[in-house]
């Protein structure tokens, strides 16, 4: 096997056109070690991308930027987001244990694309598009067209996450991320909702997202529920039929985990606790 | 095919050929023959093989140890100086937070990290900082004691 740790991103481009999917892209090697170790994941070839630098968390012209390379560590001790996009603090404060949020990166998670991949609910609330890159150019995708099925995705053999953008929040918007789960640190999600609401002066919802994971093949936003809730103000029965809507919305499968039953009850319940979440927040200028 | 790697581990600069699909608790145990790191279950889930990288603790079954390049690795090995045992161990001693000794090493070094970054932490946070190391034996109390104690003492 063969191994390569480019210093530039320039560099870990030359190799993945070069080798393909002969090189598989090692970031925090938390999802990747795991698929090697446990799904006979024999490559070439070992792209080592921690020398790149596309670590960052910054606020640039009108866009949150997110370098595909930040840990969910930095995620979660970041003071920007923590004040402003917290469902993105939560998502990555619940992620596996503190030594795996050492490791991890968000681009992985993202790339690793499972259906309950954590940070993806957040990132679909927020409009996020993920830039992908290869020695032939680059584009955004927006993250919920990024998604293709469990494990799968539109990027391409020698493109390369480098960073997620997504629209600055203002005003008066608030987030949460719920998740349920039998234990607090290390356990996949049974069920994961980010909502993010923005408020008008008066009080009434101008934006609205939901976005749902785990219950579905890949994560998703719960456009009917979201629809149902635009120009209106915010009350519990409003939220609780958009919570029966994004219930509507999931299509869970049973696993050892829950039943697929139990799995649309909890996003309900969750979506309604989110929901109220986010209202406070949006009331109080996130 | 085997690519050479440098780093520090326990202050020592080190020097050895590995191959690719190394990881680096296989590197320490069985390369460089520290073997209180533990190998518990390959998933990143028990944290028995935890690790201080950068001062910042990891499950070291879930790094290349290629990737450990230029870096500094702390195992408990390195905790103890002159034979003079660090406070943390020292606590986990009188408060008897060892059973079996097998989560041992990795509780200690999250507390080490945990109270050079915090050194006056609540109980909530030093559950927190635990919640990724496993331990079959001590119910966690007496390891949450011992690391408020050296909170205290330290």
């Amino acid at each position: 096997m063969e191994y390569f740790r480019p210093c530039t991103l320039e560099e870990a481009l030359a190799l993945l056109a070069r080798y393909g999917e002969e090189a598989l892209v090692v970031a925090g090697a938390t999802d990747v070690l795991m698929d090697m170790r446990f799904k006979g994941l024999a490559p070439r070839g070992l792209l080592d991308t921690g020398r790149v630098p596309l670590s960052y968390i910054r606020e640039e012209d009108g866009e949150l930027a997110l370098g595909a390379l930040t840990t969910i560590g930095q995620l979660e001790r970041s003071p920007l987001l923590r004040d402003r996009y917290v469902a993105l603090a939560e998502a990555a404060r619940s992620f596996g244990s503190p030594q795996i949020r050492n490791l991890a990166t968000l681009g992985g998670n993202i790339a690793h694309a499972t259906p309950s991949a954590e940070m993806a609910p957040p990132l679909l609330a927020l409009d996020a598009q993920a830039k992908l890159v290869s020695t032939q150019g680059e584009r955004l995708v927006p993250l919920e067209a990024f998604f293709t099925g469990p494990g799968k995705t539109v990027r391409q053999p020698d493109e390369l996450i480098t960073e997620f953008r997504l629209p600055v929040v203002g005003g008066l918007t608030g987030t949460a991320y719920l998740r349920h789960c039998v234990r607090e640190a290390l356990d996949i999600a049974i069920v994961g909702v980010a909502c993010r609401l923005g408020l008008d002066h008066g009080g009434r919802i101008q934006a609205a997202r939901i976005a749902l994971g785990a219950v579905a093949p890949t994560p998703i936003r719960a456009r009917e529920a979201e629809d149902a809730l635009r120009a209106s103000p915010v009350n519990e029965p409003l939220a609780e039929r958009a919570a029966e809507l994004a219930m509507a919305a999931s299509q869970p499968i049973s696993d050892v985990r829950a039943t697929a039953l139990y799995r649309r009850e909890m996003v309900r319940v969750y979506t309604r606790r989110a929901l109220a979440q986010a209202a406070q927040r949006a009331r109080s200028g996130g | 095919m085997k690519y050479s790697l440098r780093l520090w581990v326990n202050g020592e600069e080190r020097e050895v050929q590995v191959e690719p699909q190394l990881t680096l608790v296989a590197l320490l145990r069985d390369h460089l023959g520290l073997t209180g790191t533990k190998w518990g279950c390959g998933t990143g889930d028990c944290g028995a093989c935890t690790v201080l990288l950068d001062g910042k603790p990891v499950n070291s079954c879930m790094v290349l140890a290629l990737s450990a390049e230029g870096r500094e690795v702390v195992t408990i090995e390195g905790l103890s100086r002159n034979g003079q045992l660090h406070n943390v161990q020292e606590a986990f001693i009188q408060h008897g937070a060892v059973q079996c000794g097998y989560c041992a090493p990795a509780a200690i070094l999250v507390a080490k990290a945990l109270l050079e970054e915090h050194p006056a932490p609540s109980e909530a946070e030093v559950r927190w900082a635990l919640a990724g190391v496993l331990c079959r034996c001590t119910g966690y109390s007496k390891i949450i004691d011992a690391i408020l104690a050296a909170s205290r003492s330290g």
